[in-house]
């Protein structure tokens, strides 16, 4: 593939191309059937291009170690990326951020002497010859992969990168090795301050923009929220003359944390409106490149998220998390259909503002640019009032504009049959053939399209006519009205669409489908989740239109979870426990880094004689303290301010009534480590397990440490049950295990969600076949209903639930024998869609 | 706390605009970051004195506020590439030679951002 670029845009293969790309974390899918059906359905969707970050940890257990198979396997990824026809836009960090653990680093990394992750310390560049030793060698094994594949049209060294006197060494040291390995493709770097840091050594200049991250706020309120997008041309333009300015994060969702709104509160906060508002800014200001991030929601499963996030990362993307389109991947694909209409690669800035608009408002913006492709221009116009805005151009044409709308619409476009003097209505999407051509437009109130040139119209729409010119109005319209107009033998033909129907449109090898509500499987699968009629329109020598009655989904019969059996799943509370396979402390410092244990659970154990009357303990994140077999103290130290990690130091009282009058007593801790910090604000190299322990008289205790859970590292499908339940007799923490079987059926997309919303207990973590796919915890999350992925389902499954209630007010105590009685946990799922193959509609 | 990088900061702040007034003292800052809308000031520092928002005022296209009215339900909307002038009424820390300047401020977006600068008088 030959990729140039200059000011205006790349150019593949010599074809001047505008790139729309969306972003996925495969991490976050396991399997490969979950990427075939979310690249399906961005590509689907109109995109030509996707971005993904390469997460060095997943692949990298240890040093010198990786692994690129089975859910691991990218080059399974790249092929599907191929097969689809996506470009990829490459993105192997090191860091990603990507709000997982440690921004993506290896925990391994960790344990080397002197090392300064990404060559920085408290904000300043320090070069660490070890961290690009390691580095050195990821880049060794990602490239030659990347370099296998002939659809990489963009490459990302570090990501939002930077230090306080903004050294070049370490980009430029990346770009220099990135080209060593043969890297073809341009590179760039993602500014996250949008400042033009770094554009003097790569190819392409990028930044991120999110202009509504703190969710709290209405961004409907804050109207100015847009600026660094409604400036990027005139700031940013100039950072890379010879290359086009590249979005590389534009904002289509925001992540939720602990503590948060819930998605669905997200979902709607932004609505249809915000992705339509920033991505058509953006081409407003004539770039070329973006890329939505994020294009499918994912689950952060096992060890994944960083300590600020829940399982669920959903993002309120285009795709949910469970693989069903949202809103705005509608909004989305009718903003790709119409630039997949009309290349809008090259353009320049004519008009703006009151050169343009006679009635310009406060929150309202207008541009004009001439499209140096199809011979026209281009209004992009956006109201950000409360109110629908009617708009009086200079020309004399007339348009309105609903709340917190944008639109891109035409001046003097010629099509075959006629041309569009102007339209207030946008247009949706285009097929041809030949010297035809069948222009799908959205009908909107309030507005008009003004078609002249051309020899004969044909129509029983009410248009005012004269003899060249028709003009068309919104209020005359109804769904799927059409007229077509002729000059020259070539036709134009315009169907308007309301905006149900054109969310139920596809565009797919030049043919229209109106009737499904999702396609996936390579684009050769229709999703249907209730039964409507089909109609295909095929634009070849004739226009041929087809209709398919599809009925509704059969009934789906949901898998039943049943005889639960439960178990005492913490034997390591029990005094006396074995603990000779276990470490002493390393340099009688507790945290995990130095003990080198990165498991979600981290256990301590040590003996003292003698009394203490009080503790204190710093630990990240959630734990509890055991004096001689009993819980004496919990507590969760999951605390952020803005973003930034607090240390919570907490000291209490020991009761007398657990301390051994005479003889050894014994303390046990269990914390929970609910992941590194991402690295964003606050430093990667945050401590986690018991960071700092005292106790009042202070005592020599030696320390013996050991990481995981036992039912976790025993394997879950040998030992179970029986031979927990003999081994203690503690009651701190449950296994809840049921057994169900599953068949997957190729005609129906139906996601299936473990239902945790009518549960006696507090907090739990959820494990299909012994991959941890979901964190439930009643008080800092909103998450009850968690995503079974597809690539960890199998025909038989076991769901494992390690219930931890550390409140003990909540002990699981009550009713343990029988689970069923008062344990209500089922399967649902979202909404099943019926798989109809794409060529039984055509 | 949200630290912003030294070579930004400079950006930030106005060079040459630190001086003595009738008032006390100001200087001038550039939001040359992002649309910013802060919900408050906590403080302006001083060579080591801190000044709280009472006596603070922010003077932005002519119009000028306290600072100690700055709030969530009331924010100072700070656009890109706007200038704010900040005034520290009855203010005598400045020193000849090196001075130094913390801003800390809440962001909407972001929390507490702390503005570090100097400047030789």
């Amino acid at each position: 593939m030959l990729i140039n670029y200059d000011k205006y845009s790349l150019s593949i293969d010599n074809q001047r191309t505008l790139i729309k790309s969306a972003a996925i974390h495969y991490f976050r899918m396991p399997g490969h059937d979950i990427w075939r059906d979310r690249l399906s359905k961005l590509k689907a969707a109109g995109y030509n291009a996707v971005d993904i970050y390469f997460c060095w940890r997943y692949h990298s257990p240890e040093p010198g170690k990786y692994d690129f198979t089975g859910i691991r396997d990218i080059r399974a990824l790249l092929d599907i990326t191929a097969e689809l026809g996506l470009y990829v836009i490459a993105r192997p960090g090191p860091y990603i951020n990507a709000e997982v653990s440690l921004g993506g680093l290896p925990f391994w990394l960790l344990n080397m002497p002197n090392i300064n992750l990404r060559n920085k310390k408290d904000g300043d560049f320090a070069y660490s010859e070890i961290f690009m030793k390691y580095l050195r060698e990821w880049y060794s094994r990602i490239i030659p992969i990347l370099n296998e594949y002939h659809n990489i049209i963009a490459f990302q060294i570090e990501n939002e990168y930077y230090t306080n006197e903004a050294e070049p060494d370490y980009i430029q040291e990346l770009y220099d090795l990135a080209r060593s390995m043969g890297i073809k493709a341009p590179i760039f770097h993602n500014d996250v301050l949008g400042f033009g840091l770094y554009s003097d050594i790569v190819n392409i200049y990028a930044f991120d923009n999110y202009p509504s991250i703190n969710m709290s706020f209405d961004w409907r309120e804050f109207p100015d929220s847009f600026g660094v997008l409604d400036h990027a041309e005139e700031n940013l333009g100039d950072c890379k003359e010879d290359a086009p300015l590249y979005l590389a994060e534009l904002q289509s969702g925001w992540y939720d944390k602990w503590n948060g709104l819930g998605y669905d509160y997200i979902r709607k906060l932004f609505g249809r409106e915000h992705i339509n508002i920033v991505t058509k800014t953006v081409l407003s200001q004539g770039i070329t490149m973006f890329n939505h991030y994020m294009g499918c929601g994912g689950t952060s499963w096992n060890q994944i998220p960083s300590s600020e996030v829940y399982t669920s990362y959903d993002f309120a993307a285009l795709v949910t998390e469970p693989g069903i389109p949202g809103e705005s991947y509608y909004k989305a694909k009718e903003i790709n259909y119409f630039l997949n209409a009309f290349n809008l690669s090259s353009t320049d800035l004519i008009a703006e503002g009151s050169d343009i608009v006679i009635t310009e408002t406060e929150n309202t913006f207008a541009r004009l640019r001439q499209d140096n492709l199809n011979g026209c221009k281009w209004l992009f116009i956006r109201n950000l009032n409360k109110e629908s805005m009617n708009f009086k151009l200079e020309n004399g044409d007339k348009l309105s504009i609903k709340p917190f709308d944008m639109k891109i619409l035409p001046v003097d476009l010629d099509l075959k049959g006629c041309k569009m003097d102007f339209s207030g209505m946008s247009v949706f999407a285009r097929t041809e053939y030949n010297d035809k051509e069948i222009l799908l437009m959205l009908i909107e109130e309030n507005n008009e399209v003004k078609l002249s040139g051309f020899d004969s119209i044909k129509t029983d729409l009410a248009a005012k006519k004269t003899d060249n010119l028709a003009i068309i109005s919104g209020e005359d319209l109804k769904n799927l009205d059409c007229c077509e107009l002729i000059k020259n033998n070539k036709s134009t033909k315009i169907i308007f669409l309301d905006r149900d129907t054109s969310d139920k449109t596809w565009v797919v090898d030049n043919k229209i489908i109106v009737g499904p509500d999702l396609l996936t499987d390579k684009l050769e699968k229709a999703g249907f989740c209730k039964h409507r009629e089909s109609k295909t329109i095929s634009i070849n020598r004739e226009i041929e239109v087809n209709t398919h009655k599809v009925s509704d989904p059969e009934k789906i019969e949901l898998p039943q979870l049943q005889n639960p059996q439960c178990f005492r799943a913490s034997p390591e509370i029990d005094p006396a426990y074995d603990t000779s396979s276990w470490n002493f402390l390393k340099e009688e410092k507790f945290d995990c880094i130095t003990n080198e244990i990165y498991d979600d659970y981290i256990w301590y154990k040590g003996i003292f004689s003698g009394h203490i009357q009080e503790i204190e303990i710093n630990a990240k994140h959630c734990y509890s303290i055991y004096l001689n077999g009993r819980q004496i103290f919990h507590f969760d130290c999951l605390v952020y301010q803005e973003g930034c990690e607090i240390p919570e130091k907490i000291t209490f009282n020991v009761d007398k009534k657990f301390l051994r009058e005479k003889g050894p007593n014994e303390l046990t801790i269990l914390v929970q480590n609910l992941g590194f910090d991402r690295g964003f604000q606050n430093e990667l190299r945050t401590p986690r397990g018991v960071i700092s322990f005292k106790t009042f008289p202070e005592k020599k205790i030696e320390w013996k440490i050991r990481g995981g859970l036992t039912p976790v590292i025993e394997e879950w499908t040998e030992s179970l049950a029986e031979n927990l339940e003999e081994a203690s007799d503690n009651s701190y923490l449950k296994l809840l295990y049921f057994i169900f079987e599953y068949e997957k059926n190729s005609n129906i997309y139906n996601p299936l969600l473990l239902d945790l919303s009518d549960v006696p207990f507090e907090k739990a973590d959820i494990f299909l076949n012994g991959n941890m796919i979901g964190r439930y915890w009643k008080e800092k999350s909103p998450q009850v209903y968690f995503y079974l992925p597809d690539g960890f389902l199998d025909n038989k499954n076991i769901i494992s639930l390690v219930i931890w209630d550390i409140k003990s007010e909540n002990l699981f105590e009550k009713g343990y024998e029988t689970p069923k009685n008062y344990v209500k946990i089922k399967i649902g799922n979202v909404k099943p869609f019926k798989l109809i193959p794409l060529k039984e509609l055509i | 706390m949200n630290v912003l990088p030294s070579f930004i900061l400079k950006k930030i702040y106005q060079k040459g605009s630190l001086k003595k007034t009738r008032e006390g003292v100001s200087f001038k800052l550039k939001n040359i970051l992002g649309p910013g809308i802060v919900t408050g000031i906590n403080f302006i520092k001083i060579n080591n004195k801190i000044y709280n928002s009472s006596v603070i005022k922010i003077i932005k296209s002519g119009a000028s506020t306290v600072a100690e009215q700055i709030s969530s339900d009331n924010p100072l909307i700070f656009k890109l590439n706007e200038d704010v002038t900040c005034v520290i009424q009855n203010c005598l820390g400045l020193q000849e030679g090196l001075n130094k300047i913390m801003v800390e401020l809440i962001s909407k977006d972001v929390g507490k951002v702390s503005v570090s600068v100097s400047e030789v008088l």
